[in-house]
């Protein structure tokens, strides 16, 4: 019965998740047709901190998980404290790779309220494309370290996303 | 795990919803975007920081 229920909760969390990239996914493919490069940049921005986010959600979880089945293996000191701290130790790359991606993506929003602000020429934006790219790549390597280590069900950053950064690369 | 995907994805639609409306309406400006991006970005954790204080609190109770 609860396993029943715990699989209709999983499918109910896959569908969430499916809507959430398509949504995603829709908004920047339409927004690509607006010939806008500084307002197409600021939206994947939005779409790469929205899976910045969550992605960071379910590291968080699968860490707490993973330290309480060291706590329940080792209830008692001295081993427990020791585990412990093995156990974070292991997790901690993973969280200063999401903490350099959020860093690099608060770079490429703030390179592009400056571009905006200064007229948005092309001479500006194509430097501005490495930022972009950089970003983007610090996600994915965030959550490739994270799956390294057993993570499951961290969310695609939308291939449109990445071709945009690569698009404004090529500039 | 499954309530992380959820509240996650919950999240983002709904930090999305407002730009695609006025994307929708015609009427998001690129300030607008960007300051929406802003936001957004701004309001995820420090993962780290978050990480030591579960360790501490782990440790202090053990």
């Amino acid at each position: 019965m609860d396993d029943d229920k715990s699989s209709a909760i999983d499918t109910w969390a896959s569908w969430a998740s499916a809507i959430m990239i398509a949504l995603s996914i829709a908004l920047i493919v339409w927004c690509s047709g607006c010939a806008n490069p500084i307002g197409d940049q600021a939206r994947a921005a939005t779409v790469s901190a929205g899976a910045l986010t969550a992605g960071g959600d379910v590291i968080m979880a699968a860490r707490a998980a993973s330290l309480d089945r060291v706590e329940a293996q080792y209830p008692a000191d001295p081993e427990h404290d020791a585990q412990v701290e093995i156990e974070s130790a292991r997790w901690r790359p993973v969280l200063e790779a999401l903490d350099a991606a959020r860093t690099g993506l608060l770079a490429w929003i703030d390179s592009l309220d400056l571009a905006r602000m200064a007229g948005g020429g092309d001479d500006l934006l194509a430097p501005i494309a490495v930022v972009a790219a950089r970003a983007v790549q610090l996600v994915v390597r965030a959550f490739d370290l994270a799956a390294s280590l057993g993570v499951e069900d961290l969310p695609a950053i939308p291939p449109v996303v990445r071709q945009l950064a690569d698009g404004f690369a090529g500039r | 795990m499954v309530e992380a995907i959820v509240v996650s994805a919950l999240g983002i639609v709904a930090a999305i919803a407002p730009g695609v409306l006025a994307q929708l309406s015609g009427k998001q400006s690129d300030e607008e975007a960007i300051e929406a991006a802003r936001a957004l970005a701004s309001k995820i954790p420090d993962r780290t920081d978050q990480g030591d204080a579960d360790t501490a609190e782990r440790l202090k109770r053990g």
